[in-house]
């Protein structure tokens, strides 16, 4: 709608004003709303994460979990038996071993398509859940971990950073080649193929890299919890909740994730409290009207007003063309 | 010589045991995949929410158990009809549409499985909220039997006798009636079908329904020996069922009948193993194996 | 002309409109901001006129049954207190009345975590009394620590939090149970004496099973340590699902090892116990672990008869009594009027428990830290006599000490160990199930 320097200056001010909020929030709030502040971050940057390699190339996975819940796992293990090392030491590493199981599960999954590749990465994730509970139970006799307790606003700012830096590896790849790249194959795989596109390099290093982007913010959310098992970390909702949040903003877009990713976690922290489990029928009821009515979620409805808008406003009145002199 | 006898008791007692414990948890499992299979193969929906009508049958059992005594197996009779309608209404109401929004099939399946996702959420709560979280049950029937030395109840046996000859009759529906007909024609070739005058939509419905009622019944029979079904039990029993038929393959009424018992007899046997608390790693194992190595499945088209 | 004018001045207006928009927000926002910050940092009133105290409870969900006896024993408490006329606080002068907040984390780990966090910061409750079962306990342990907020906790037993209670990491929770590893060693003691004095030789084979849960792992592998280091032979230890629908394939294992004790550490022993009815098994001694002491539950949605139950015995009962004293007595009497059925002989510390937290509110106010320190030094009053808090182990009181108990045909169970304090002798081996 805007154009020119009137755009730039609007959506500069909008996030410069959201960016300054965020930062001073310590101040001002208490812990119980950084922490909610934190898990609408978090469902941010697993939603970016999920929609830089699901969201493109429409290979569906449900296995976000499992490597939220490594990182997160991760992390904890390592803080738990070596307090001394940096943070940023710890979430990069986190990182990187995500890549890795990730490079290793794609190689395996990224040859099947559509439905069995959305069920083989959620049984992956099942799988880990399963096989880790099972490791505490009888052979470590501990269940889960106790991490070390970091303050507030350390976790808080931990969990903003990271989750800037997803977003700005999500935007600044989303226009190179490599982003175009799995755009591409996204619409046509063949297609894709035919124009020279590696199509197995590409899927494998756009799965590795979503898959390490959630390692990072899963290492920096055992900055927040005091306490994780295998139950906490691998939980179903770091799989589907990206999904579903990505669906609702809108899949094609940058600004899907996000708005969806914010709307459904801090409507749910107010409402799942006022009105408990009806808010998750609601949440049901809203998921299939989209799926059905708005197939291209929030975003693609926004595309269509402004078209519309627009399309109005530009329009020359026809009837008093015509008048006649 | 007395020694010798005792260690073939045992592991005959063993054997047994694992034999029939599989077959009845196999007949049970066959029931809910036959049901997933018809929706999957004739309408095209991967019904993520089976387990959650599942629960539904096993709810209604229990409500008529509790309040009006009603026998379990005589509400087999009510359980069915009442998710069988609930199970239709949802195909006319939420489905039919994606049907005709969708372009392509893999649109129609990858957004009927959104929808699935979210059908659960809605299911579960609404049944939370009636009838609140605690665990139910009703012990009916719970006499042992001692089959050659090994025990099991006679509920559980009933109830996989009834899950196999529920699935033998629809095996004949298919086969020899026109229904049945129908659904394998729209199943093999939807436009085909619709041009030999098949009514596709009230097949759709109806397929879906009837896996409903299937899921429904095997939840029916559940609560009668399990004591620990909640509201939140559904996807437990989907993801079984989901095992059984990317094992059997996907659309092969044979496949979900066989893979049901293959799933059974793993899921009896990891139970009896010393790694019991692995029993779910080696389900879904399965179901990594198979689709890494022929994703077809063993029966799949 | 006019509708180019007109259509030019519309989308000025659009851009002039967003940007008035946008400022406008900013506007409201930093208003919105101060407004917030002022209240936010106003002192509080300081007139105080009742004292909150916060739980979270499982009250919906699969631990929903056995909650609900705790949160009787967490109402009736407030309510005694505001009967007798209130709790006093030292730092206002009189006696204030009870209030309570509580909330449902519907058997969900993670929610009790989050909801505990919310009573204490944003609810900013004065006391709290604590979640049901050691694994929510264990949880939510390290947000207690933080928030700077004393726990009593009752319902658990770890000696992995034990050693973080006495080495100071969790300074502010305490315990009030007998822990898993003394645990072992009371099942240890009296399975020696068994067979030693009561069964020579033939009491030398046990079975230990447990579920996966925190209980369950911690208790199961205490016993366990314990009585392998002392010799006994272990031909079964299992672990099994805490959701676990049908215990028939571990039973099969267990008739094939055939054990003289089978020591099964968790919460199904419901499930347990009637499946060995069903498919008579019948070892010379079994214990249970929690929910099957207690009364309500057994003779009331578990549905066992006095008569199926003889024999069965209770590693978790302690500090137990059998209600022998007149102030105990007029207790399990209370509560029987309440809950229409008798209280196990452990729950009198749990009351306890509570009435120790609410007592030194009274004598040192509501500063946590000075609570903290008076809950770790002082010797209070209670149901069960003289009672104090001894971080990582279980409490001391002069009248209840017994540890193990078995239910021998009546209403509620008998100590029998240690010796000194038994009300009966134990019933040896475990007659056979009744026949029904």
């Amino acid at each position: 709608m805007l154009r020119g320097k009137a755009a730039n200056l609007t959506i500069t001010l909008a996030i410069v004003l959201i960016l300054a909020m965020l930062a001073v929030g310590p101040l001002f709030l208490n812990t119980y709303y950084l922490s909610v502040l934190e898990y609408i971050l978090l469902f941010m940057a697993l939603s970016v994460s999920w929609q830089f390699f699901s969201g493109s190339t429409k290979y569906i996975s449900l296995g976000s979990a499992t490597f939220f819940g490594v990182g997160l796992y991760f992390a904890a293990k390592y803080l738990a038996f070596s307090i001394g090392t940096p943070l940023p030491v710890i979430v990069l590493l986190a990182g990187l071993v995500n890549f890795a199981l990730a490079l290793a599960i794609g190689l395996v999954t990224l040859r099947l398509r559509g439905i069995y590749f959305v069920i083989l990465t959620f049984s992956i994730s099942q799988v880990a859940i399963n096989v880790i509970s099972w490791y505490e139970a009888t052979v470590t006799h501990t269940l889960g971990t106790y991490i070390p307790l970091f303050t507030a606003q350390t976790s808080y700012y931990t969990m903003l950073v990271c989750a800037i830096v997803i977003l700005l590896f999500a935007i600044l790849l989303r226009r190179s080649k490599f982003g175009l790249g799995l755009k591409m194959i996204g619409e046509s795989e063949e297609a894709a193929a035919h124009v020279g596109v590696n199509t197995g390099l590409y899927k494998t290093l756009g799965f590795a890299i979503s898959a390490m982007l959630m390692g990072f913010i899963g290492a920096c959310y055992a900055t927040y919890l005091p306490y994780i098992n295998s139950d906490i970390a691998f939980d179903f909702s770091y799989s589907l909740y990206p999904a579903v949040m990505t669906l609702l903003g809108g899949v094609g877009t940058l600004l899907g994730p996000i708005i969806g990713s914010v709307t459904i976690t801090s409507l749910s922290e107010y409402l799942s409290v006022t009105l408990g489990s009806y808010f998750l029928i609601i949440l049901g009821l809203i998921l299939i009207i989209i799926v059905v009515l708005m197939p291209d979620g929030i975003m693609g409805m926004v595309g269509k007003i402004k078209t519309k808008l627009w399309s109005w406003i530009n329009e020359e009145n026809p009837k008093k063309k015509q008048l006649p002199t | 010589m007395v020694l010798s006898a005792q260690v073939n008791l045992i592991s005959t007692q063993n054997l047994v045991s694992i034999i029939f414990g599989g077959a009845i948890l196999g007949g049970i499992f066959s029931l809910i995949a036959v049901g997933l299979n018809l929706q999957y193969g004739v309408s095209r929906i991967l019904n993520i929410a089976i387990g959650d009508f599942l629960m539904l049958g096993s709810y209604v059992t229990f409500f008529f158990f509790t309040h009006y005594g009603v026998n379990p197996i005589v509400s087999l009779a009510i359980s069915g009809p009442i998710v069988f309608g609930l199970g239709i209404l949802i195909q006319i109401t939420v489905f039919r549409r994606i049907v005709y929004v969708s372009k392509s099939t893999e649109e129609l399946e990858t957004k009927s499985l959104l929808a699935c996702f979210a059908l659960p959420f809605i299911i579960e709560n609404v049944v939370f909220n009636i009838f609140g979280g605690n665990p139910i049950g009703t012990r009916y029937l719970s006499v042992t039997v001692n089959i050659l030395g090994a025990m099991f109840q006679a509920n559980m046996i009933l109830a996989a006798v009834m899950s196999i000859i529920i699935s033998l009759v629809m095996y004949l529906v298919l086969r020899f009636t026109s229904i049945g007909l129908a659904m394998r024609a729209i199943a093999e070739e939807p436009a085909g079908a619709q041009l030999v005058g098949i009514n596709i939509f009230k097949i759709h419905a109806l397929s879906f329904g009837i896996g409903a009622l299937f899921s429904a019944l095997a939840g029916s029979m559940l609560v009668m020996f399990y004591s620990n079904i909640t509201p939140y039990v559904g996807p437990y029993y989907t993801c079984i069922a989901l095992a059984v038929i990317i094992v059997g393959g996907m659309g092969s009424f044979i496949g979900s009948l066989l893979g049901g018992f293959f799933i059974g007899y793993v899921y009896y046997i990891s139970l009896s193993s010393s790694y019991p608390l692995l029993t779910l790693a080696f389900v879904y194992s399965c179901i990594i194996i198979v689709l890494i190595v022929r994703p077809k499945g063993f029966f799949g088209r | 002309m006019l509708d180019k004018k007109a259509v030019k001045f519309a989308r000025n207006a659009i851009t002039r409109l967003q940007t008035v928009i946008i400022i406008a927000i900013i506007i409201v926002a930093c208003v919105i901001g101060g407004v917030s910050a002022y209240f936010l940092t106003l002192k509080p009133s300081s007139t105080k006129t009742s004292i909150v105290v916060g739980w979270v409870h499982s009250i919906t969900g699969v631990l929903g049954p056995q909650t609900a006896m705790f949160d009787v024993y967490y109402k009736q408490i407030i309510n005694n207190t505001n009967a007798a006329g209130g709790l006093y606080d030292p730092d206002v002068g009189k006696n204030l009345t009870l209030t309570y907040i509580e909330y449902d984390d519907q058997s969900v780990l993670s929610n009790c975590i989050t909801l505990t966090e919310k009573l204490i910061t944003v609810d900013k409750v004065d006391l709290m009394f604590p979640p049901v079962s050691t694994a929510f306990n264990y949880a939510v342990f390290p947000t207690y620590q933080e928030n700077q907020m004393p726990i009593i906790a009752t319902t658990f037993g770890s000696d992995i939090a034990a050693n973080e209670m006495v080495s100071g990491q969790l300074s502010y929770c305490f315990s009030v149970l007998g822990l898993p590893s003394a645990t072992g060693e009371q099942v240890l003691s009296i399975l020696q004496y068994i067979n030693q004095t009561v069964d020579p030789g033939k009491c030398n084979s046990v079975a230990v099973i447990n579920d996966d849960g925190q209980h369950g792992v911690e208790y199961g592998g205490a016993v366990y340590s314990a009585l392998q280091l002392a010799g006994f032979s272990i031909p079964v230890h299992e672990t099994y699902s805490s959701s676990i629908a049908d215990f028939t394939p571990v039973i099969n294992d267990l008739k094939a090892a055939n054990p003289d004790v089978v020591v099964n550490c968790g919460y199904e022993g419901a499930l347990f116990t009637g499946q060995c009815i069903s498919e008579g098994y019948n070892p010379k001694l079994i214990f249970n672990g929690p929910s099957m002491e207690c009364p309500g539950l057994v003779y009331g949605p578990f549905g066992f008869t006095k008569s199926d139950l003889v024999g069965l015995m209770q590693y978790d009962g302690w500090p137990a009594s059998a209600y022998t004293t007149p102030a105990l007595a007029a207790w399990a009497t209370s509560q029987y009027g309440l809950t229409g059925a008798y209280p196990f002989p452990a729950a009198c510390v749990f009351y306890a428990a509570l009435q120790i937290l609410l007592l030194a509110e009274a004598k040192v106010g509501l500063n946590h830290v000075k609570l903290r320190d008076a809950l770790a030094t002082d010797t209070f009053t209670t149901i069960v006599g003289q009672t104090k808090l001894v971080q990582g182990s279980s409490m001391q009181c002069s009248l209840a000490n017994g540890t193990i108990c078995q239910w021998q045909g009546q209403t509620l169970m008998q100590v029998v160990w240690p010796l000194s304090a038994a009300s009966a002798s134990i019933i040896y081996p475990k007659p056979a199930w009744p026949s029904s």
